[in-house]
């Protein structure tokens, strides 16, 4: 122990303390600074260890003035529990101190130190604060003692049935929310304390009889054997007329314990088909609780998701897209961990009912209709990618629903996914898909060689693209229709358009000439939502060549954007270009210098201000008269002395 | 929880081909607004402010707040209501977790209309997907906005797919929605900013994360100098270039929410100017992003999330919150008839007093009947629900209203003074100079209780502005809780 921290009980060093308190109390202080100074010695002499010595003192001298920083030190995570092993001198001043709180009525003040005052712990601990706690309440003569002796005993422990049922037997409304507050461990059926089942049963009857739901179904759900709680849902299930009330009547019965009980998946597979929608948010609620017990997939099993045999109006479809959305897409952890596995059921799922139901056409549609309705309206459809072959049977079902909700689970991938959806797109040619197809394979960039970039997707669009190369228009108007389907989110982020993927060296680098001669084609790029296609726009418009600074001062309105967006910085620098082709008048050069000047006092440190202050110069090089007086260059002259 | 009943004939949709994008909203069945037209410009700042709604409401909620209001997961509390008025159409969503409100506002004169125009407020189906869709929508291309209870299908040969369920919508959640545009009418203060400021405001919070208390935006106006803003815990100050305000005294006002303002980001390049509405210290705060063709953007902020909002946002006890509803009623049929009226303008047709006329347009909005209007001060019929929600089930009272309310009953009330007291207050001019304004506010004082010593201060319009009370409540709280009990069996007594 270093000399400077004082033992335990070492007498000179608490005269010295409290010589200090006694000096600290005599000067001028006001309350705060008192309790600053008071605390900064605290960690000088190990504060916690002197608390028998400083807080009492304190205390007597003025409650009223010290009672509130006592408190806060006492609730702090400065106050560290009181050593087990008690100095003799500390341990009786502390409990002086708390007998006199209590004459004083300072109910705050005695449930903050008694808990420092007890040495033991576990269930001797338990037994000491209920033996301290039932003496007093014995003695209380009405509700509002007994309040009060609750509030003082109202520490971190768990009740036990005995001091419970004493508890509530003498007065329920006092106790209840106490006893709330209290159970813990012990009252869970199964807990290896858990052993005063018959005293339990008895103070739940008492709560019944009393009426007190909130306390009756806390232990309901603490103590219910399984086999009860089924009956009991069972008969909530058959009973409740009220769907809206389901979810409530069943959640407040479920058992407080984890489930992982055999049968269980057959048993809510069971309550789902019997009230479908009505009890769904409770069971989804508690699916994972079955994970890792096999019950799980037996649970999707019997709910019909596996083979909806009798799905045949709208309200079966939304059970099974619901059921489908609950196993697939739901659980965070699930979606990212099994997200290949997950994907293929769901894919398997679709294809089940589209080939289940190939001879009834309209139930399949409508299946798949629910599904999307309930997808877009969950935001889950981008959870989930569409097979190929899904996607094919899905198309051959109807056309609308691809190039609707689903076309945002259309997907093309380096081992050739999308390959025999791009087939069948290209033979229908089916434009909308054709050109969703491509902004995704556009955005593939090959690593390492040429082989991961798979020709069967490549080179049949390369075709029929170029094929398009000798009607302009109609090439520009097909392309900015794929440029605007590129997100940035699938972006990687060294992706260079062009680079080795021919498809976009088609749309972003051998096109240049073709958008430069259809404005509408650049307008179009501008307002894509994609940087780098907005990239592509800028790149044109700051060509040194007439055509684009004219269509640079035609879009300046959108051009101005560039400074201001957020963007790549090569992006912003093409930008920059442009605008610099826009400024060519007195007009365009002010408001482009006006927007400038404010980014530059932008917080923004990722924003390329050296690249802003060469546009800003060169501006002011290009159109002297908007130089600032700070701006107008300095010459000095050599003067011979 | 409030029973909705969503009826539409088909999704929303949106077709696009070579010339023509067609963007179909579905309306609800139940409530048949109609409005087809072409629009003639600005199609590109529509989509932007579109798609911001879009991601006002699906960004941001938490799984966690869901389960505590019993909701299903993965669920849109209620689809955004969209209402037609002869001058303007505007869509209003609120966000799953309560901590943003977004309305876009069109000038009808954006429009070529086609055929019948229905007036009215419907909820249209606007998914997640439809949002992401409009990026599709191209100024170079015709584009036609089509709402209506009809449906949209992408391709007749399909048949219909009906939609219809009824959806449960949490009690909390419309109450936040409508006490939020409720504090859109609160008195306060607005400030003129250029959109790189905020867009500053924006970019510095993302690039540096708080690691402590507080995390609020701290507006600072100083006579004399522009309006700023100081974001903390760093204190890194950023001045709003020409943002000027009347204060003749340094005033401050914190606000919580800030991180939501990313919301409008996007918009922020295109803008022309943007509008800020401080309502007061931790008091939800309004952004009015102005875009090309007089096309708005407003964002509210809440400060809160999940039941936070509700539990705190008392402020609703600043104005009279019951009173005559034969007035109510017929205050009602009145704006449903002209779409737009200011206090003055309902005060003439009801003939009362503005005060009165501005407390049941306050009773409106509280209703769901009526939408504040921060820039033309005026309120708006937009009828939130298909029927009118029941008041005394909705808006339980608050117990600091019960209190005065046995006050007032046990006889413990008194006003000793009730008089008109001029204020003089010195405004600086957006030219610098000085002028002096003259405020004729209500004083009130009296006794209320256990206390003696209770005075509250009414504007013109009635709304409680100032207030002081010895009691623990007054004094923890001061007004950011809204008034205490004394103060408010005070200000209902002078009702009487």
């Amino acid at each position: 122990m270093s000399d400077d921290i004082p033992s335990l009980g070492n007498p000179d060093r608490a005269q010295a303390l409290r010589r200090e308190l006694d000096e600290l109390l005599t000067r001028d202080l006001d309350d705060d600074e008192l309790v600053d100074q008071l605390r900064q010695r605290l960690d000088q002499w190990g504060g916690e260890s002197r608390l028998h010595v400083w807080a009492p003192d304190l205390y007597r001298r003025d409650r009223d003035r010290f009672r509130a920083s006592i408190l806060e030190y006492l609730e702090s995570d400065d106050a560290s529990p009181v050593p087990l092993v008690p100095d003799s001198t500390q341990k009786e001043r502390l409990e002086q101190w708390l007998r006199e709180l209590e004459s004083d009525g300072e109910l705050e003040l005695f449930r903050a130190l008694y808990p420092r005052t007890l040495h033991e712990r576990g269930k001797k601990r338990t037994e000491c604060i209920e033996s301290d706690l039932l003496e007093r309440y014995r003695e209380a003569d009405d509700r509002r003692e007994r309040e009060q002796v609750l509030q003082m005993f109202d520490v971190s422990f768990g009740i036990t049935a005995e001091t419970a049922l004493e508890l509530y037997t003498t007065d329920p409304d006092a106790s209840r929310d106490f006893i709330l507050r209290h159970l813990g461990r012990n009252s869970v059926r199964g807990a290896h304390d858990y052993d005063d089942a018959p005293q339990w049963e008895e103070l739940r009857e008492k709560a019944q009889s009393h009426e007190d739901e909130e306390l009756y179904f806390e232990l309901y759900r603490r103590q219910v054997p399984f086999r009860q709680w089924k009956i009991d849902v069972q008969r909530v299930v058959r009973k409740t007329f009220n769907p809206e009330e389901m979810p409530r009547k069943l959640e407040r019965r479920h058992p407080i314990r984890p489930l992982g009980e055999e049968g269980l998946g057959s048993f809510f597979a069971g309550i789902v088909r019997k009230q479908r929608e009505a009890v769904l948010p409770y069971v989804s609620r508690h699916l994972d609780e079955l994970k890792g017990t096999g019950e799980y997939e037996k649970f999707f099993e019997e709910a019909n998701i596996r083979s909806p045999n009798t799905a045949r109006d709208q309200e079966s479809w939304k059970l099974w897209a619901e059921l489908l959305l609950i196993r697939y897409a739901n659980d965070e952890y699930d979606r990212r961990r099994r997200w290949r596995s997950n994907n293929r059921s769901y894919n398997n799922e679709i294809q089940r009912v589209v080939d289940r139901d190939a001879d009834s056409r309209e139930a399949t549609l409508e299946a798949l209709q629910v599904l999307a309705d309930k997808l877009t309206q969950s935001g889950s459809l981008r959870d989930f990618e569409l097979l190929d072959e899904t996607a094919i049977a899905i198309y051959e079902l109807s056309p609308s629903l691809l190039h609707g909700p689903f076309r945002a689970q259309l997907s093309v991938n380096a081992s050739g996914n999308g390959a025999s959806m791009l087939e069948r797109a290209l033979d229908a040619d089916d434009r909308e898909l054709i050109d969703e197809l491509a902004s995704q394979i556009m955005l593939f960039q090959p690593e390492e060689s040429e082989s991961d970039l798979p020709d069967e997707l490549v080179d049949p669009l390369i075709s029929r693209y170029t094929s398009l190369l000798d009607e302009p228009q109609t090439f520009t108007q097909r392309a900015t229709r794929v440029l605007g389907r590129i997100d940035d989110r699938d972006i990687q982020e060294e992706w260079h358009p062009g680079d080795s993927n021919p498809l976009a060296g088609l749309f972003f680098e051998r096109a240049e000439e073709l958008y430069i001669d259809d404005p509408a084609s650049i307008r179009d790029l501008l307002e894509a939502e994609s940087s780098h296609v907005r990239g592509l726009a800028y790149r044109i418009l700051g060509r040194d060549e007439p055509e684009a600074r004219r269509l640079a001062d035609q879009h300046l309105n959108l051009l101005r954007a560039c400074l201001l967006a957020r963007l790549p910085e090569h992006v912003r620098r093409w930008g920059f270009d442009a605008l610099l082709n826009a400024a060519h008048d007195e007009d365009n050069a002010a408001a482009i210098l006006q927007q400038a000047r404010r980014a530059l006092q932008m917080p923004d440190e990722h924003y390329p201000k050296d690249d802003l202050s060469m546009l800003v110069g060169r501006l002011l090089q290009r159109w002297p008269s908007l130089r600032r007086k700070a701006e107008q260059p300095t010459v000095y002259e050599w003067m011979p002395t | 929880m409030i029973p909705v009943e969503r009826q539409y004939a088909s999704p929303s949709s949106i077709r696009v081909d070579e010339a023509e994008t067609t963007l179909g909203l579905t309306a609800n069945q139940r409530r048949p607004v109609r409005f087809r037209a072409l629009v003639e410009d600005h199609v590109f700042h529509l989509r932007e402010a579109l798609q911001t709604l879009g991601e006002l409401v699906w960004s941001g909620e938490t799984r966690d707040w869901r389960e505590e209001l019993d909701l299903e997961p993965d669920r849109i509390v209620l689809d955004p209501v969209i209402t037609v008025h002869p001058d303007r159409v505007f869509f209003e969503a609120f966000s799953q977790d309560q901590s943003a409100y977004g309305m876009v506002v069109a000038p009808r004169d954006l429009f070529d209309e086609e055929g019948e125009v229905r007036c009215g407020t419907t909820n249209v189906d606007f998914t997640a997907w439809l949002a992401e869709a409009l990026g599709d929508m191209r100024s170079t291309r015709q584009t036609y906005f089509h709402v209506g209870p009809e449906g949209f299908e992408v391709e007749t040969n399909e048949g219909t797919h009906h939609v219809e369920e009824k959806v449960n919508v949490p009690e909390d959640w419309v109450r936040g929605f409508l006490q939020l545009q409720g504090a859109m009418s609160m008195p306060g203060t607005a400030i003129e900013v250029d959109p790189v400021d905020l867009l500053g405001v924006i970019r510095f919070l993302d690039q540096n994360k708080a690691h402590t208390s507080p995390r609020s935006l701290r507006y600072e106006f100083e006579p004399g100098e522009d309006a700023r803003v100081a974001l903390e815990p760093w204190d890194k100050r950023i001045s709003f270039q020409d943002a000027h305000h009347h204060y003749g005294e340094p005033k401050e006002t914190r606000v919580w929410g800030r991180q939501r303002l990313q919301l409008v980001e996007r918009l922020l390049p295109y803008a022309e100017s943007v509008e800020i509405y401080l309502k007061g210290r931790a008091l939800p705060s309004f952004y009015a992003v102005h875009l090309p063709g007089d096309i708005t953007f407003l964002l509210g902020l809440s400060g809160w999330t999940g039941n936070g909002w509700t539990e705190t946002a008392s402020f609703d006890l600043l104005t009279a919150r019951r009173g005559d509803d034969g007035l109510v009623s017929l205050a009602r049929s009145h704006l449903a008839d002209r779409f737009e009226m200011t206090v003055d303008e309902m005060a003439e047709a009801l003939e009362r007093d503005t005060r009165q006329a501005a407390s049941v347009l306050s009773r409106l909005c509280r209703l769901g009947l009526a939408v504040y209007d921060v820039r033309a001060r005026a309120y708006r019929h937009r009828e939130l629900f298909e029927e009118p929600i029941d008041e005394d089930a909705f808006y339980p009272k608050d117990p600091r209203e019960e209190q005065a309310e046995s006050m007032l009953d046990d006889d413990e009330v008194t006003i000793e003074r009730d008089e008109i007291r001029d204020t003089t207050k010195t405004k600086q001019t957006p030219e610098g100079d000085t002028r002096e304004v003259v405020y004729e506010d209500r004083v009130i004082q009296g006794r209320a209780g256990s206390q003696s010593e209770v005075e509250v201060v009414l504007n013109d319009e009635g709304r409680i502005i100032y207030g002081e009370c010895q009691c623990s409540f007054f004094q923890e709280n001061i007004l950011n809780k809204g008034p205490c009990a004394h103060m408010l069996a005070l200000f209902e007594h002078s009702l009487s």
